[in-house]
Order: C-alpha cells, then sequence, then structure tokens
C-alpha cells in the first residue's frame, strides 16, 4: 500500500501531461480567412499577391482563378515564370502550368484553387490554411 | 596520434560553443519573430557592429558544427572507447542538438530560404506518419511563423546542447588558449569565407538552398521521395553510433557510418 502511495506524486504529475500537451499544441491562428483585393492591382494576367500568398489569374482585368502560392510537394512558395508561362518552386523544381495543373517536378497535386467573389471595386478570396 | 587530437578537437568543440552562445545573446536584444526578416536586416545594417556580430554567430556555429562532426569521426578511428555507454549516448545528442541548433538558426534569418525551410521541416514531420503531431512543436500562424522555431533556438536546443555536453563530459571546460583560438579561426573566417547572402522575400528567386549539412535531403525530397523513407535514412548514423558502443565488431559498424557519410555528401552534391 505504501509502495503504491509512494507512486501518487507521480500519477500527479502524469495527468498533468496530457492537458499540457493539448495546450503546447493547440493550433493558435490557423485558420481560413477572407482577403479583400482591389482589382486596380490585377494589372497583368497574372498578379502575385504576398500576404497571405496567392496569384490572382486575370482575364482582360476580371479574375478567373485564385490559386494559392504554397507548392502542393512541400509548401514552399512558387514563383511565375512569365516567359515560360509556368509556376515553379524555388525549393524542388515543382512547375505547374497557369492553371495550376502539375507538369514536372515532384509534386503529384495541382496548385489548390481558392474560391473568390467579385464585389464592385475588389474581389474577396476565401484563403484556405493547408496542412502543408 | 588521435587520442592526443581527440581532447584538443573536444575543447575547441566546447570553445566554439561558447562563442556561439556568447555571439548569439546580442542578436537576441533586437530579433523580432513578428517581423523577422526586418529585424535581421536592421541588425545586419543599421545597429553598429550588427554585421560582425551576426557573422561572428554564423561562423562560429559553423565551426562547432565541423569540430563536433570531426570529434565523432575521431571516436570512430579509436581502437576502444573510453567513456560509458550513457556518457556516449549523451555526445550522439549533442551532436543532434547541434545539427538542429544550426537549422533553427538558418530558418531564423527569416529570408526565403530560411522561410522555406522552415516550411519544409514543418512539412516533413507532418507526413511522418504516427509522428506528425510533431509538426506542432514547430508550427504556428503565418503571423507568428518564427515564434516556435525561435523558442528552439534559443532556449530548448541551448539548454539540451549544454545538458548533454555536461553530462557527456562531466564539464563544461574551455581552456583560454582554446577560446582564443576558436575566436582566432571564426574572426579569420569572417574576413575570408563568404557569407551567404539574404534572398529578400519579395525576389522572384528561381533556386534556393536549405543549409549544406540538409543537401543529400534537399536532393532526395527533389527526387520525389516519400519523406517517410528519407527521415528513416536520415536516422540511420545516429542508429549506428548508438550500436557502436555495444558492437563486438566495431570497425564494421564504422565502415556503415562511413560509407552512409560518403553516400550523403555524394547524393548532397547532385
Amino acid at each position: 500500500m505504501e509502495k503504491v502511495l509512494s507512486y501518487l506524486p507521480l500519477a500527479a504529475l502524469g495527468t498533468l501531461f496530457i492537458p499540457t500537451l493539448r495546450f503546447v499544441i493547440f493550433p493558435f491562428g490557423k485558420r481560413d480567412k477572407k482577403v479583400a483585393i482591389q482589382r486596380n492591382r490585377l494589372i497583368s494576367k497574372v498578379t502575385k499577391i504576398d500576404n497571405p500568398p496567392m496569384f490572382v489569374i486575370a482575364e482582360n482585368e476580371t479574375p478567373v482563378k485564385v490559386l494559392n502560392s504554397h507548392c502542393t510537394h512541400m509548401g514552399c512558395v512558387v514563383n511565375f515564370d512569365a516567359n515560360a508561362k509556368r509556376f515553379v518552386c524555388p525549393c524542388h523544381g515543382s512547375q505547374y502550368n497557369i492553371d495550376g495543373i502539375n507538369i514536372r517536378g515532384p509534386t503529384k497535386k495541382p496548385l489548390h484553387s481558392e474560391s473568390f467573389k467579385i464585389e464592385k471595386d475588389k474581389i474577396v478570396v476565401d484563403y484556405r490554411f493547408y496542412d502543408l | 596520434m588521435i587520442e592526443k587530437t581527440i581532447f584538443i578537437t573536444s575543447w575547441l568543440t566546447q570553445a566554439f560553443f561558447v562563442l556561439a552562445m556568447l555571439s548569439g545573446i546580442p542578436l537576441l536584444f533586437f530579433y523580432h519573430t513578428q517581423k523577422a526578416y526586418d529585424s535581421v536586416q536592421i541588425i545586419t545594417y543599421l545597429i553598429p557592429n550588427g554585421n560582425f556580430i551576426r557573422k561572428f554567430h554564423y561562423f562560429s556555429s559553423e565551426a562547432l558544427l565541423i569540430f563536433a562532426l570531426i570529434h565523432t569521426a575521431q571516436q570512430l578511428f579509436r581502437k576502444q572507447i573510453r567513456i560509458s555507454q550513457s556518457s556516449w549516448n549523451y555526445a550522439i545528442a549533442a551532436v543532434i542538438s547541434i545539427i538542429l541548433l544550426l537549422f533553427g538558426g538558418f530558418v531564423l534569418k527569416a529570408d526565403q530560404s530560411g522561410h522555406s525551410a522552415g516550411i519544409i521541416a514543418i512539412g516533413m514531420i507532418h507526413d511522418f506518419g504516427p509522428f506528425s503531431f510533431l509538426s506542432h512543436f514547430l508550427e504556428s500562424s503565418r503571423h507568428y511563423f518564427y515564434w516556435k522555431f525561435f523558442l528552439w533556438h534559443a532556449i530548448f536546443l541551448p539548454a539540451l546542447l549544454i545538458a548533454s555536453l555536461y553530462f557527456h563530459i562531466k564539464r563544461i571546460n574551455v581552456p583560454t588558449e582554446f577560446a582564443a583560438i576558436a575566436a582566432g579561426i571564426t574572426i579569420i573566417s569572417i574576413f575570408l569565407l563568404p557569407f551567404p547572402a539574404d534572398i529578400a522575400p519579395y525576389l522572384n528567386y528561381t533556386h534556393i538552398k536549405g543549409p549544406w549539412f540538409f543537401n543529400g535531403i534537399e536532393t532526395l525530397l527533389s527526387k520525389g521521395y516519400p519523406v517517410f523513407i528519407i527521415l528513416i535514412e536520415m536516422t540511420i548514423p545516429f542508429l549506428l553510433l548508438i550500436l557502436y558502443w555495444r558492437a563486438k565488431h566495431k570497425t564494421v559498424i564504422s565502415a556503415l557510418f562511413f560509407l552512409w557519410v560518403i553516400y550523403y555528401a555524394a547524393i548532397g552534391s547532385i
């Protein structure tokens, strides 16, 4: 009995472990958000938005697609190569065409496409937080 | 020869560790995790001697890793191990801490390569099957991206390294002459060796690289190897080191270890 009781402080500490772990790993701030972009920023077919990272694809100054800039391989932010008309990941060389479809490199998935709506002089993007 | 030089590399490793730690403390005063890149640029270009202290921290840390690896390699050439198994295991923990510390420092410079390295690290842990929950120990929102890396780099890993070193050699002892030699090597490196440039976040950069000691991992990722396989491969040298102390045929374990090093260097140079 005495031996069992001697383990009580350890057991008490043990009960704190799971609540503490849940506290530490809580994904605070990892949530989707709406991002408004002024339409007058869409000066070319592909416009890069830095924060949060995405590309707005426009035709005749009308947005047709919004692509999340995170590479679907390891999550690096891809760049747009205007000459080759491709999105290229600078980390491991994954490449996507202008529609965001993966065409080369280690990635096996296309770029994530974000939903959006046009409101007068701005577009509002439902920016999603993806697990990397 | 090895018996004499193994103490020299031990003292130098400790000396570089002390220098890296001391030069990191002033950087803490001006590093802001929410404006990480800007604060690094302010340290480098606006604050008097900031560039020097940053370089000193960088080169002493690089030397710390190099001498720790040399010290480990020397041990594998010795005829017998003269330390206890627990002391040996603490040495392995120290080497792992040093690698992770340097990686953390690479991320915290917060330029394109640092930011990408951080994202890749989180992504790799996330893809590591049952251990994916560990990614929460690094991952935070975009606004606080560097905060957990900062905690690891400035608090947890240095504490782990100090503890590992202490239990490995039962004291942390840096003879003055070795501290002076280490400081000299660091200062000469500052003036003679190239310091990697920061890649501004808005630049359309075509190819960015991780730290040199992760080149092999980068190559394997570029070739599309599954993360799980890569991480298993990376544990091999440490498993071999753990086995080494007990192994009857130490030469075989040493040979396997150095074969792995050659393999890793080869894929890293692709």
